[in-house]
């Protein structure tokens, strides 16, 4: 994780650690109740990063990520009831399958742009949403999945882990997190990430110097399918159970308003946005009834005045060298879109 | 058996109609898919209760229910819509799909969490005997209605000025704008045109559906198939995708009951496939 | 800069007042209060405050003041789940009751047992897993299990109506409308091989469109329909089916607690139906009067499908903890088992195999009522829950 100048390094490490250390000391000074809402806000976060791949890097603004969650979900659910209750094996299975469903899905849909795109993602979004709710016998339906074991994990030589404890449980989380964050991190520093940019900013200047469009997107489409099955699955041993909501449509929208709440132009803008919407959501509802109202709202405030979202904002307050996304945008489709370094290394 | 299934598919179709051709009118016109076209045929519906009981008519409230879901959607086109034309699409998306959320909870709101019942018309409370089935009075309103109002809208666009103006813009918005066409006023008028479009139908569909905050999302989402099988910014296209799902909704219920809220999408798929600009679209989208 | 707003986060969250405890009697209440299913739910939610408030008056449970805190499950598993976690860890409340629809029922049963909290359904979830397959040691069941009550229309069926030669049913696509059709069936096949079963058709969850589903129906010339509709559904189902004529081509047997909820939100566009319901309220029990006085007060209707059984269940809490004598889990499970209670209907026993409650089914017909301004059940029919429950080792209830 480089920075741009040494005196930010300093103060960013710093920062680094405070929070790391934070993280990690959590669940023991709060109650489980507060674990369980970090453990929310790790999944959600999870889900959004990889939205925020396609949309944030590759311009795909994708209304159906929720069938890759889902899918995610249900494979693991599935593969501990019925298979064997061992997490780990779980979860690569169920990475593998959302991996190749979104390979399937993605060669249809990155075929078209802006508004097929988004309609397309749609339409696979209902239909399986509908598949999950007619074929009762493997998803239950609208009862959902109950039931499921949770495993623990057992090292020869340590105590064994015991996953229902939500403390445990949140460790847990955070490490899966943190890896995949690394994981797209990598990713998007890569020069596949730069193509994914560069692909963005001018799909035609792209194609003109050669590079294969689709393929790229594909994968990107792919990937992000990959680490949406994963935060599904990270729901599952929380839960103790699966539901159709997984698959829903309005599923589709939380990592959308998470990215952009907390800024699509930054690598980690989806994970504040994430802790933001919920301890927002949270905090409403414990004053008034009608959380959505407000939500929205900030929402809207959020698309017209600060399209870099918070992160964004909080960003170009500083006196850090940092473009905002407002410039890229309006020139969007033109000539001279101005490829703009905007990825704080943090 | 069947015509009752057929004029079922056939009510359907138009409810679909309503909202699918201010669904791709906008689309058209503002080059945007209108994420909250639900939620303003969700209103229809409120308002639709609201007058009814305020008037105590039910004709009179099916008169003044879409124009106030029409003036309401002129006033969010003014003051929010219109600042983001020049950014990128996904941000109108995002937009109108924050007031989608808004709205549910204004509607919890103002009228409460539980379904608000809309009686129908003393006229059309009854039922018609057609070939010896019974069948619902009202439903054969909602058939009549959606010629009538395809008919009203080929009559504005092909007969009118501005229905002309809007279907240039349509075709394209640069050169529109370049014969002097006021083309942000058009914009406005088209969403609000729209905006009537899908409070109408969710006024018709009151007294059959009862008003619910979130009833708007599945049509709507219904209509997002039936505007890509038509072809998107084509009425006709609209009239014709409606009638080919409504009836698969209804016979398809005959025969893959559980499976049949799949057939729209999958045939949304097989378009995109084989004719992506849908039946009636023309190349290029 | 993300650094410096979780550190600010950070700081929120560890800010944050905890909730303490005080030294009240919390119950955690879910009910549908939104959605189509509000209809019952919001209703549902009036009565348990009702009794709340009542028991307070009457001096609370062991001398100490209750509190119910009430949440919209919507009945969604997944809502369900989080509100009666939220209730549990921030709340902390020493008791779950509620939840509308089997699959809300079921997962705040999971909840339940994962944070050893006792759970008592009161809401209507009858999918017999609760109390059979899927039991567990910190969940009650105060309302029906799905069972009792098509055992019991299929008795009454077979007998009251000797001419009928074909069968059909129209119900949700969901476990609950599955587990009554089949059940229903079977029950009434096994008393009646005579009968022929001609249609059965089931309706998509979030389909609010029933028409082309009634018109299938029709189409079967079933002489009598079953059908399990509840809550704002079957009001809704009702309403649209009416003009094709359902009502008056066949006989129409709306089960399971709905027929009561059709009828009070109807009035005189109810139409002659029979049903069953699991609570008769016009019974003369100082209870009853007690719940219909105040209900009827308060919402203007009397009290329908399992409006009793919420009104009962903070009851019941109060006669276990205070032979418990303690809100101890351990003690009140062992208070609740086996143990009879009184109810608005009657005695009550919980059987302590599967904690399912042993309540009275309550089959009749329809017809409008010149004391009221809606239609009443009459002609009743009253069956034991007991008489029509199958055993403990058949079903599947296998206490851990």
């Amino acid at each position: 994780m480089e920075a741009t100048n040494l005196k930010r390094s300093r103060l960013t490490d710093l920062c680094s650690v405070i929070v790391a250390a934070l993280l990690l000391i959590y669940p023991l000074v709060l109650s489980r109740f507060y674990s369980a809402l970090m453990i929310e806000i790790l999944t959600m976060g999870l889900f959004a990063l990889s939205f925020n791949l396609m949309f944030g890097y590759a311009g795909m603004l994708s209304f159906g990520q929720a069938t890759f969650y889902g899918i995610g979900a249900y494979t693991t659910a599935l593969f501990l009831k019925y298979i064997a209750p061992s997490l780990a094996l779980a979860m690569l299975s169920c990475m593998a399958v959302s991996f190749v469903a979104a390979v399937l899905i993605g060669s249809i849909c990155v075929r078209f742009t802006k508004t097929y795109f988004i309609m397309l993602t749609v339409a696979f979004g209902e239909i399986f949403y509908y598949i999950g709710n007619s074929w009762v016998s493997l998803t239950g339906g609208d009862d959902g999945l109950v039931g499921i074991p949770i495993s623990r994990i057992a090292i020869p030589g340590l105590p064994a882990i015991d996953l229902q404890d939500i403390r445990v449980y949140y460790y847990f989380t955070l490490l899966v997190v943190a890896i995949a964050a690394f994981v797209l991190r990598v990713i998007v520093a890569s020069r596949f990430g730069y193509v994914l940019r560069a692909i963005r900013e001018n799909r035609d200047r792209a194609e003109f110097l050669g590079l294969n469009i689709r393929r790229h997107l594909l994968l990107c489409y792919a990937i992000a399918g990959l680490f949406a099955g994963l935060a599904g699955a990270l729901t599952v041993p929380f839960e103790g159970m699966v539901s159709l909501e997984t698959l829903h449509f309005t599923k589709s929208a939380d990592p959308i308003i998470m990215s952009v709440l907390g800024g699509t132009r930054f690598f980690l803008g989806p994970l504040v946005g994430a802790a933001l919407f919920i301890l927002t959501k949270d905090t409403i509802q414990n004053l008034a009834e009608l959380w959505m109202l407000w939500m929205g709202i900030i929402f809207v405030a959020i698309v017209l005045f600060l399209p870099g979202g918070v992160v964004g904002f909080i960003a170009s307050l500083g006196s850090f060298r940092h473009r905002t996304s407002e410039n890229v945008e309006k020139n969007e489709g033109t000539k001279s879109s101005e490829y703009t370094g905007d990825q704080e290394p943090l | 058996m069947i015509l009752i299934q057929f004029l079922n598919g056939l009510s359907a179709a138009m409810l679909l109609f309503l909202l699918a051709s201010g669904l791709t009118l906008i689309f058209g016109v503002l080059g945007v898919i209108n994420f909250a076209h639900g939620s303003l045929y969700m209103l229809g519906a409120y308002f639709s209760y609201s007058l009814v009981l305020f008037f105590g008519n039910y004709w009179l409230s099916l008169l003044v229910a879409p124009v106030v879901v029409a003036i309401f959607a002129g006033l969010i086109e003014l003051a929010f819509l219109r600042r983001l034309y020049l950014r990128a699409h996904e941000f109108q998306l995002l937009l109108l799909y924050s007031f989608v959320l808004i709205l549910d909870d204004v509607v919890k709101a103002l009228w409460g969490t539980e379904l608000k019942l809309v009686p129908k018309p003393e006229a059309l409370a009854g039922s018609v005997e057609i070939l010896g089935r019974t069948f619902p009075a009202y439903t054969m309103l909602i058939i009549v209605l959606g010629p009538a109002v395809a008919l009203v809208l080929w009559y504005i666009l092909n007969r009118t000025r501005i229905g002309k103006q809007v279907v240039a813009a349509s075709l394209d918005r640069e050169a529109a704008n370049a014969l002097g066409m006021n083309v942000p006023f058009l914009f406005t008028a088209v969403f609000v045109f729209g905006a009537w479009l899908g409070g109408l139908g969710g006024a018709v569909a009151a007294p059959l559906r009862a008003a619910s905050p979130g009833m708007g999302m599945e049509i709507m989402i219904m209509s997002f198939a039936v505007v890509i099988v038509g072809g998107l910014g084509n009425i006709w296209g609209a009239l014709i995708g409606s009638l080919v799902i409504g009836e698969v909704l209804a016979f398809g219920t005959l025969i893959v009951p559980k499976m049949v809220v799949l057939l729209p999408f999958a045939f949304m798929i097989l378009i995109f496939l084989w004719k992506p600009q849908g039946l009636l679209g023309k190349g290029g989208g | 800069m993300f650094k410096r707003i979780f550190l600010v986060l950070a700081l929120i969250v560890l800010l944050s007042p905890q909730v303490f405890a005080a030294d009240t009697v919390k119950i955690g209440c879910l009910y549908a209060l939104s959605g189509p299913f509000g209809v019952l739910g919001v209703d549902l939610a009036k009565a348990a405050k009702i009794a709340v408030d009542q028991i307070n008056e009457d001096g609370g449970i062991l001398g100490r003041k209750v509190e119910i805190l009430i949440r919209d499950d919507e009945t969604s598993p997944s809502t369900a789940a989080r509100a009666a976690r939220k209730l549990v860890l921030e709340d902390k409340v020493n008791f779950l009751v509620g939840a509308n629809g089997s699959p809300a029922g079921m997962s705040v049963a999971e909840v339940a047992n994962r944070f050893k909290t006792i759970y008592l359904s009161s809401g209507g979830a009858m999918t017999e897993a609760m109390t059979g397959k899927d039991c567990n040691r910190y969940t009650f069941r105060i309302n029906h299990s799905g069972v009792q009550f098509y055992r019991s229309d299929a008795a009454y069926v077979a007998s009251a109506f000797p001419d009928i030669k074909t069968v059909g049913g129209i119900n949700p696509d969901y476990s609950y409308g599955h587990e009554m059709w089949d059940g229903f069936t079977k029950e009434l096949l096994r008393r009646r091989p005579d009968i022929k079963i001609v249609g059965d058709v089931f309706v998509p969850m979030n389909e609010k469109d029933y028409t082309n589903y009634i018109a299938t129906l029709i189409d079967k010339k079933p002489d009598l329909v079953y059908c399990v509709f509840w809550s704002g559904e079957g009001v809704a189902f009702v309403k649209q089916a009416k003009p094709y004529g359902l009502f008056d081509k066949t006989k129409f047997f709306l089960a399971a607690a709905s027929i009561g909820t059709s009828m009070t939100s109807l009035g005189n566009e109810m139409v002659r139906m029979w049903g069953s319901e699991p609570h008769n309220w016009e019974l003369d029990t100082p209870m009853n009067k007690r719940l219909v006085a105040a209900f009827m007060k308060e919402t203007g209707k009397p009290p329908h499908a399992f409006v009793a059984q919420a009104y009962a269940t903070p009851f019941i809490l109060k006669q276990a903890i205070e032979k418990a004598k303690s809100p101890d889990p351990d003690k009140v499970i062992a208070a609740l088992e086996g143990s009879t209670f009184d109810t608005p209907w009657g005695k009550t026993l919980i059987r302590e195999g599967d904690h399912q409650a042993m309540g009275k089914v309550f089959v009749g017909v329809a017809k409008p009522n010149p004391k009221y301004s809606f239609w009443t059940l009459q002609d009743l029919k009253t069956i034991n829950a007991e008489s029509v429950t199958p055993d403990v080792s058949q079903t599947g209830c296998v206490m851990k």
